[in-house]
C-alpha cells in the first residue's frame, strides 16, 4: 500500500540545540526519514519518496534537492557542491533544471532553504526552544513546535481577495513565509535571514522567441516527469492547457505510458466533452477515460472531510471529491502520476490590468485592446476611463480600501489598477471588521507591490495564491492514491511566459496567444483553435443547495464563531436560503474554507504524521 | 457552461446593404432597452406585427450579421440589446424570431436574453428545455392558415 501521508521535511541548522528538537522529533516519529550534515546532525528530517530526494555530498558541503527533478541533477549538483563555499552563491542553480523542487545546502553548517521562484513550493520557519527549524509545510511546524492559529490571520483570510502584504502573513503565531523567490540562510548558531534570488523577468521579448521558450519549457516539464517511465494518466478537460499537456506527453511514447481522462459535466451547457473528444481523436495510442456524468461528484460534497491538514484554507473545501475524482479513478489503474493544467490560466490567459502600464508605453493599441475588453466583458467607460487614470502608487491604492464599502464590487468588472475592492461578506462581525481595519492600516506605510506594474503585480499575487492552493490540491491527490502535478508551474515555464511582451500575451481578440504559438506543430490546429472556457457556476449552486442542510448546521457550533470573527446566525440564515447570491462567490467559500481549516487544525494538533 | 473568451479574430464580411441592416437595428435596440421590461415587450409585439416566423437559418444569418457589425453585441453581458438586435434584424426583412427573456430551469437565478426560431434556440448554450421563458414575443399568428401552409411547402 503506497504511503497516502503527504510529504514534508524539517531542516535543521548544525548545532546543539536544534539537533536536541530533531533527536527527540525523529524518536518520537521513527518512521521519519534522515539526512545528515557533514557533522553528523541531522540535517533534514521528514516523509518523501524516495526518488524526491538527491543529495550531492563533497567535505563539508551537502546540496538537495527534494521534489520533482530531472534524473541528471545529482551529477549537476556533485559538480556545483564540489566548488561551493558559501550557500548563499546558489542563486543561479535553480533555474538551469526542469521540475519543481526545493534547493537545500549544508556548507561547514550554514544552511541554505529555498523553495520555488513563484511559489509552487514554499519555506517557512520557526524557534522551538533556542532552536531554529525551516521546513516546507506551515503546518507541520507549527504542530512541530506546538503553536496556536492565529485568529488575525483567519480574520484576514476572510477578506477573500486579500491585498498584499497580508496575504503573505502565516496562520500560526510564530511561523514566518519565506517570500517566493528568496531563500532562507542560516549561519550555523541559527539565526536567519531572507534573502532574494530570483525577481521576475522583465517582460521584454517579442512573441516568436518567447513562444520558442515557452515550448522548450514546457517540452521539458512533461519530459521530466514522464522520463521514468511507466503509467501516468492526465486531465484531458477539453481545455488548452490540460490538451497541451497531453500532447506532450503522448510525444515520445517510449517514455510513459498515458491515459487521458476526462469528465464532461453536462454536455448541453459544457462544450469540453467535444473538445476533448477531438483532442482525443487525434491522440493515437493514447487511452482516453471519460468519467460517466453521474459519477462526477458535485460540489460541496465532502465539505466536511477532514483527513488533510493545509498550511491556510483553501476552496478546494467546496470541490476536493470532484477534483480528485480521476485521480482516484487512476490510482486504482495504477498510474503513478497525474497531471493537470492548473497554471495554464494565470500564464496564458493574461490579465487586462497589464493595459494600466501599456497605455504609457503604446497608446493607440492599448486603447484599442481596452475597447475589445468593454466589448467581451461589457465594461462601462466610466470606470475604466478612472481605473486608467489613477496612476497613484500601491501604497495609496491600499490606504484607498475600504472594508466597510457597502457597494459590493460588479463581479467581472474592470479590475486594472493595483487592487480589486473588496467585497466582505455581511457575515463578519464588526469585531472582525474592526481587526481588518487595523491589520490594513498598519501594513500601509511599508507596503511593496510584487512588481512594478499593476499589472504584474496582480499576476504574481494570483500566482502566488494558487501556488499555495495547488498544494493543496497536490495533497488531495495523494491521499485518493496517486500524487498530481502542474508543470504549467514549474519556474522555467513560469520564467519563459513572463518575459514575453505582454501585448503578446494578453489580447482580447486571442484565447491564450503565447500558448497556441508556443504549441503549433506539438498540438493540432483543431484544438488550438478554441476560444470557449468551461466554467462551473451552474453545478455549484446546485452543490449548494443539496447540501445546503449540512451546511446550515455547521455553524450551530462554529469555530470562527467562538473566535468572535463571524455571526453563526446570519450563517445559518443565509445558507437555509441557498439560493442567495452571497453563497454564489468566493466569499462563503473562504468563510467555510477557514471553518474547516480551524475544526481540523484544533482536532490534529500535536500529532505528526 | 462554456463562455467565450475571445473577440473573433476573423469577422465573416458580410456585403454592405446587410451591415446597414443590421447597424440599423443594433442602433435602434439599443434605444428600445432603455425602456422598462413591460413598454420593451409591448413595443416588441407592436413591431413583430405583420412578420412571417423567421426559420433558424434566417435567424442565425441575422445574429451573425449582429455580431459582425457591431463589437459591442459580442460582449458576455449584451444579451439584452444583442436579442433584440437580432430580432431587428429579422424584422427589416419581414421575419421575426420567437424573442424571450428567462432564466436557467436550475439554479443559479441566471437572467437571459435570446431568441428561438423553430422552437431551437439561435447561437445559445443549453437546450431548449434547460430555459424558462418569463416574456415571450412570437410572430403573430397568421389569420388565416394558408401562409403558414405554403411556407411549409
Amino acid at each position: 500500500m503506497p504511503d497516502r501521508g503527504a510529504p514534508f521535511f524539517f531542516v535543521f541548522p548544525d548545532n546543539e540545540a536544534a539537533f536536541a528538537v530533531a533527536r527527540r522529533l525523529r524518536r518520537s516519529w521513527p518512521d521519519l526519514s534522515s539526512v545528515g550534515h557533514a557533522s553528523g546532525r541531522d540535517w533534514i528530517i521528514g516523509r518523501w519518496d524516495g526518488a524526491d530526494l538527491t543529495v550531492a555530498r563533497t567535505g563539508r558541503t551537502r546540496v538537495a534537492l527534494v521534489g520533482t527533478f530531472p534524473r541528471n541533477a545529482a551529477e549537476v549538483l556533485t559538480r556545483r557542491a564540489a566548488h561551493l563555499r558559501d550557500p548563499a552563491t546558489l542563486d543561479d542553480l535553480a533555474l538551469t533544471l526542469p521540475g519543481q523542487f526545493h534547493l537545500l545546502a549544508s556548507v561547514d553548517g550554514a544552511l541554505r532553504v529555498q523553495g520555488s521562484a513563484y511559489g509552487a513550493r514554499r519555506v517557512f520557519h520557526t524557534r522551538t526552544g533556542d532552536a531554529l527549524v525551516a521546513g516546507d509545510r506551515a503546518a507541520e511546524l507549527a504542530r512541530l513546535a506546538d503553536l496556536e492559529p492565529d485568529t488575525t490571520a483567519l480574520a484576514i483570510h476572510l477578506m477573500g481577495m486579500v491585498p498584499a502584504p497580508l496575504d503573505e502573513r502565516v496562520m500560526w503565531h510564530g511561523v514566518t513565509a519565506v517570500p517566493p523567490g528568496t531563500a532562507l540562510l542560516a549561519r550555523p548558531d541559527g539565526a536567519p535571514r531572507h534573502h532574494r534570488w530570483h525577481r521576475p523577468p522583465e517582460p521584454r521579448t517579442p512573441a516568436d522567441r518567447g513562444a520558442a521558450a515557452v515550448r522548450d519549457a514546457l517540452v521539458a516539464a512533461v519530459d521530466v516527469r514522464t522520463a521514468p517511465g511507466g503509467l501516468i494518466s492526465a486531465d484531458l478537460s477539453g481545455g488548452l492547457d490540460s490538451t497541451t499537456l497531453c500532447f506532450l506527453a503522448a510525444r515520445e511514447p517510449a517514455r510513459a505510458r498515458l491515459i487521458a481522462c476526462t469528465s464532461t459535466g453536462d454536455e448541453s451547457f459544457n462544450e469540453d466533452g467535444r473538445w476533448a473528444r477531438w483532442a482525443a481523436e487525434d491522440l493515437p495510442g493514447v487511452e482516453h477515460f471519460i468519467l460517466p456524468d453521474e459519477d462526477l461528484p458535485k460540489f460541496y460534497d465532502g465539505f466536511a472531510d477532514d483527513d488533510l491538514r493545509f498550511d491556510a484554507p483553501t476552496p478546494l473545501v467546496a470541490s476536493r471529491r470532484r477534483v480528485t475524482v480521476l485521480a482516484s479513478r487512476m490510482a486504482a489503474r495504477g498510474s503513478r502520476l497525474h497531471l493537470t493544467g492548473n497554471g495554464g490560466d494565470n500564464l496564458f490567459f493574461g490579465v487586462p490590468t497589464h493595459l494600466h502600464s501599456l497605455v504609457a508605453r503604446r497608446p493607440v493599441l492599448a486603447l484599442r485592446r481596452l475597447h475589445g475588453y468593454r466589448a467581451l466583458r461589457s465594461w462601462p467607460l466610466a470606470p475604466v476611463a478612472r481605473q486608467l487614470a489613477d496612476r497613484r502608487g500601491y501604497r495609496a491604492a491600499l490606504a484607498a480600501l475600504s472594508v466597510r464599502d457597502a457597494s459590493a464590487p460588479v463581479p467581472g468588472g474592470p479590475a486594472l489598477g493595483w487592487l480589486r475592492r473588496p467585497s466582505l461578506a455581511s457575515w463578519l462581525t464588526e469585531d472582525c471588521l474592526s481587526l481588518l481595519e487595523r491589520e490594513l492600516a498598519a501594513a500601509v506605510p511599508t507596503a511593496v507591490p510584487y512588481g512594478p506594474t499593476p499589472g504584474r503585480h496582480t499576476e504574481l499575487a494570483a500566482l502566488y495564491r494558487l501556488g499555495r492552493d495547488n498544494q493543496a490540491i497536490e495533497d488531495a491527490g495523494r491521499a485518493v492514491g496517486v500524487p498530481l502535478a502542474a508543470p504549467f508551474l514549474d519556474d522555467r515555464v513560469i520564467e519563459a511566459a513572463f518575459s514575453v511582451r505582454v501585448e503578446d500575451r494578453v489580447d482580447p481578440w486571442a484565447y491564450k496567444p503565447l500558448l497556441v504559438r508556443a504549441m503549433d506543430g506539438l498540438v493540432p490546429r483543431r484544438s488550438l483553435s478554441r476560444a470557449t472556457k468551461g466554467e462551473g457556476s451552474q453545478d455549484a449552486a446546485a452543490g449548494l443547495h443539496r447540501q445546503r442542510d449540512a451546511l446550515t448546521a455547521l455553524w450551530d457550533d462554529s469555530l470562527l464563531a467562538r473566535a468572535g470573527l463571524v455571526d453563526e446566525a446570519a450563517l445559518r440564515r443565509i445558507c437555509a436560503a441557498a439560493g442567495s447570491p452571497e453563497l454564489r462567490d468566493e466569499r462563503f467559500i473562504c468563510t467555510l474554507a477557514a471553518e474547516m481549516w480551524l475544526r481540523t487544525t484544533v482536532t490534529t494538533r500535536g500529532a505528526i504524521a | 457552461m462554456s463562455f467565450t473568451t475571445a473577440l473573433p479574430s476573423e469577422r465573416v464580411r458580410f456585403p454592405l446593404r446587410p451591415r446597414l441592416r443590421a447597424r440599423t437595428a443594433v442602433t435602434a435596440a439599443r434605444l428600445l432597452t432603455r425602456l422598462a421590461p413591460h413598454r420593451l415587450e409591448r413595443a416588441l409585439t407592436r413591431i413583430a406585427r405583420g412578420a412571417v416566423p423567421a426559420t433558424e437559418a434566417q435567424a442565425t444569418n441575422a445574429r451573425e450579421l449582429v455580431l459582425s457589425t457591431s463589437l459591442m453585441m459580442n460582449g458576455h453581458r449584451s444579451c439584452l440589446p444583442r436579442s433584440v438586435a437580432i430580432a431587428l434584424t429579422c424584422r427589416i426583412r419581414g421575419t421575426w424570431p420567437t424573442w424571450c427573456v428567462g432564466t436557467l430551469m436550475s439554479p443559479p437565478f441566471s437572467p437571459h436574453a435570446w431568441v428561438e426560431a423553430e422552437d431551437r434556440l439561435i447561437g445559445e448554450k443549453g437546450d431548449h428545455a434547460s430555459w424558462a421563458r418569463l416574456i415571450t414575443v412570437a410572430a403573430p399568428e397568421p389569420l388565416t392558415g394558408s401562409r403558414a401552409a405554403s411556407s411549409t411547402q
